[in-house]
């Protein structure tokens, strides 16, 4: 474990970590806007530089992707780093400052009301990265990357097409620091055409990446709970039955197995998608034996049964 | 290294009978399955034996013994022994709403002879514990993958999980089989449908029938749509097996044979009747697996196959499965000889066709509708089918039917090429022609 020295304390940190993971562990913040810790170290928004001193050398670095490396001496609250800081932030500021987290920045920092050498662009997406990092390294679709050079980078799907890609999850909503993705669900939509339109049900919309998404209904109570696509693909990458997502989450209780009725003919054990149903001995017969704690509540052996002895309600 | 050279899954008729096989042979294997015991048959089977005859692939000849049977698998070259004699039967009734028997009646060599299920297993599976297997029962198999040499299997018991090794697998999981589908065998299989049954074993039936296996179909004896086998049991001679077939959800087979037994124009036969035992199964028509096998893990029985091997079927597989895995462990080329073994026995893989054939025997009532069935029945009762030379099994029975009812006098000319459709369709052109049936019965 090697041992490094961050803000005149000693802290031992775990092998094959970064220094901001190290000082994070040990309550030492640095302020970040690109990192995440289920992504891989980026280093794009340079907010996360510290002051890093090995053999005798003082250089300024990104924590994030700097190795916590034996012997090193760090300082994370320098005049040095703070002024590194105001620059970044400035420049933040003078292109989008609007989104909350660039104000608290900004505030923090205390360059709210510094004249600015730009004309203000007002534009929210920071170009972080975490959006399409999280579509390639979480989701693994890779719907979305940057496109353009210099100032006229920008997120997209390729060719500013809608994205077969694109499954509809919504995890770069989620993650995104700015909320310049745009995710609705609309309970209703509807088709317009020349002169008439028609009901689609419930639909998904991602306008900034031009895709729509049909949202499933559940079989149970009706309502409508997640994109069909994406259910569909997780689905078939678990090798599950086609029936498998069709209750939505507050739906899936367990069901139970009345053991009067019961053949003990296995058919729900061979049929349950994850394997939640055993077998136990009720003298020398057997009997089917749901385990709450594994049963998903897909509830697909419920009509499987020849007997009609796995029940919903007591 | 590995926890067991061989580990079986599934210890039905193929799975008992390779753990068997193989430990004869100093293997050191492992038996799981899910059932809390082996020697017991919960599951409905078809109970029936096809034997004296080619069948799939394989010529088996009986040789009753006293109170036991010996069976010989000719081709294949192994026997067992069976410790119960076989009853023959003769006969095969097919009824419509006329309740007018449409019979296939042979007299010298039977059509196929009737076994007990549970009596078949438990006898496997004590030679299975005379040579010493170990088994591990009420263990459900959640997961296989492969490792370097060999196979990590991931089970659950007592709702706990565990993990074992072994070199090579067999995979007797059954129809519906969860490692065929976990290993995504299935991803490139034709589903024609998930048919649940339910099955009575009764004893006192007074069925005025000469003793044989009767299939009716019809919604005044059924109450709604479906169809019932009878097929003799060997607890004596009042004794079927009442089975069910019926489509999704799967309380309709319930309903079915209540009514069958209790409301139905038959009830009177099962006055007296007492249910002596109750099983189900979940059946589902697959394409079968062409190459049943992949690096270390093979799948016997069931599980690859269309629609089902029978008891007689497992057996072999099960004995082959064994044979071609010691080969495997020696370091041969066993899978590739039991893919080719599998791809050149069974009917459905030699003639892909046979699969609509097996079929077909149960589209008569949907095709033609009951009052036609009944019409032929009452016409066919004048001119009996010369059965000596009708070869009634599995996969021909429909064409043998079709041919006797075509060749009757006074049977209208669209009836007759409805039938002729219906004996050389395949599977596409009857799902077509099933379908345009069903949207002009809804307009």
């Amino acid at each position: 474990m090697p041992t490094i020295t961050i803000n005149g304390k000693k802290i031992e940190a775990p092998e094959n970590t970064t220094i901001l993971d190290a000082a994070r562990e040990n309550g030492i913040f640095i302020p970040t806007l690109c990192h995440n810790d289920g992504l891989i170290p980026y280093g794009g928004c340079r907010l996360c530089v510290v002051e890093v001193t090995q053999g005798g050398k003082t250089t300024v670095e990104t924590s994030c992707t700097y190795p916590a490396e034996e012997g090193l001496v760090v300082k994370t609250d320098t005049e040095r780093i703070r002024r590194a800081r105001r620059v970044i932030i400035g420049l933040l500021m003078d292109r989008s400052p609007k989104p909350i987290v660039i104000q608290d920045l900004a505030s923090e920092y205390g360059i709210m009301d510094r004249p600015t050498r730009f004309s203000i662009e007002n534009e929210h997406c920071i170009r972080c990265g975490l959006c399409v990092r999280a579509c390639r390294e979480i989701v693994q679709a890779r719907a979305i990357s940057f496109a353009g050079m210099g100032f006229e980078r920008k997120v997209t799907t390729p060719f500013n097409e809608s994205s077969s890609d694109c499954i509809g999850c919504g995890t770069c909503e989620l993650i995104c620091p700015t909320r310049v993705i745009d995710m609705r669900d609309l309970p209703d939509a509807q088709e317009h055409n020349p002169g008439d339109h028609e009901s689609i049900g419930p639909v998904r919309t991602l306008d900034n990446w031009n895709t729509e998404f049909k949202v499933k209904v559940c079989k149970e109570c009706g309502n409508p709970f997640y994109p069909a696509q994406p259910l569909e693909k997780f689905r078939q990458a678990q090798n599950l039955q086609p029936e498998f997502f069709n209750a939505c989450p507050s739906c899936r209780i367990p069901p139970h197995v009345d053991d009067e009725l019961c053949l003990g003919c296995g058919g729900c054990v061979v049929n349950c998608p994850i394997g939640a149903i055993l077998m136990k001995e009720k003298e020398v017969e057997q009997r089917s034996n749901i385990y709450p704690e594994i049963c998903t509540g897909c509830h697909y052996c419920v009509d499987k049964c020849v007997v009609g002895a796995i029940k919903l309600e007591e | 290294m590995f926890d067991y050279d061989v580990i079986v899954v599934g210890c039905g008729p193929s799975g008992l009978m390779a753990v068997g096989e193989l430990k004869k042979r100093g293997v050191n294997v492992l038996g799981i399955d899910m059932k809390t015991r082996l020697d017991k048959n919960f599951r409905s089977a078809s109970g029936f034996f096809f034997d004296n005859q080619e069948f799939n692939g394989e010529f088996i000849r009986l040789e009753p013994m006293g109170d036991k049977t010996r069976i010989h698998y000719e081709k294949c070259g192994f026997s067992i022994d069976y410790p119960a004699p076989m009853e023959s039967i003769f006969n095969t009734h097919m009824v419509s709403n006329s309740v007018v028997p449409y019979t296939i009646a042979t007299t010298k060599v039977p059509i196929y002879h009737t076994f007990n299920p549970t009596t078949w297993l438990s006898a496997r599976y004590q030679k299975a514990l005379e040579y010493g297997s170990p088994f591990m029962t009420k263990t459900l198999v959640t997961k296989v993958k492969e490792i370097p040499g060999g196979v990590e299997v991931t089970m659950r018991k007592d709702g706990k999980r565990g993990k074992l090794t072994c070199k090579k697998l067999i995979a007797a999981d059954g129809l519906q089989s969860r490692i065929a589908r976990e290993m995504g065998f299935n991803r490139m299989r034709g589903s024609m449908g998930i048919g649940p049954t339910i099955e009575y074993e009764m004893v006192g039936v007074e069925c005025p029938f000469p003793r044989g296996d009767i299939y009716l179909f019809g919604e005044k004896m059924i109450g709604q749509r479906g169809q019932i086998f009878m097929v003799p049991s060997p607890r004596g001679q009042d004794a079927y097996r009442v089975e069910t077939a019926a489509q999704l959800p799967a309380i309709r087979n319930y309903q079915i044979i209540e009514h069958f037994t209790k409301q139905s124009p038959f009830a009177p036969w099962f006055k007296n009747a007492k249910v002596v035992e109750k099983s189900a199964a979940v059946v589902e028509l697959i394409t079968p697996i062409k190459v049943p096998y992949r690096g270390n893990i093979v799948l016997v029985g069931d599980g690859p196959s269309f629609a089902e091997v029978l008891y007689q079927g497992a057996t072999m597989c099960g004995y082959m499965a064994a044979v071609t895995t010691e080969k495997e462990l020696k370091g041969q080329k066993g899978f590739d000889e039991y893919t080719q073994w599998w791809n050149a026995t069974f009917e459905w893989n030699v003639n892909p066709k046979k699969m609509g054939d097996y079929t077909k025997r149960f589209l008569f009532g949907r095709l033609l509708g009951t009052k036609t069935m009944d019409m032929l029945f009452e016409l066919a009762a004048k001119y009996p089918l010369v059965a000596e030379e009708a070869k009634a099994g599995v996969y021909d029975f429909g064409a043998v039917v079709v041919n006797h009812l075509v060749s009757l006098p006074g049977v209208p000319p669209d009836i007759v090429e409805k039938l002729k459709f219906l004996r050389d369709a395949d599977m596409g052109l009857m799902a077509a022609q099933l379908a345009k049936d069903a949207q002009a019965l809804k307009k």
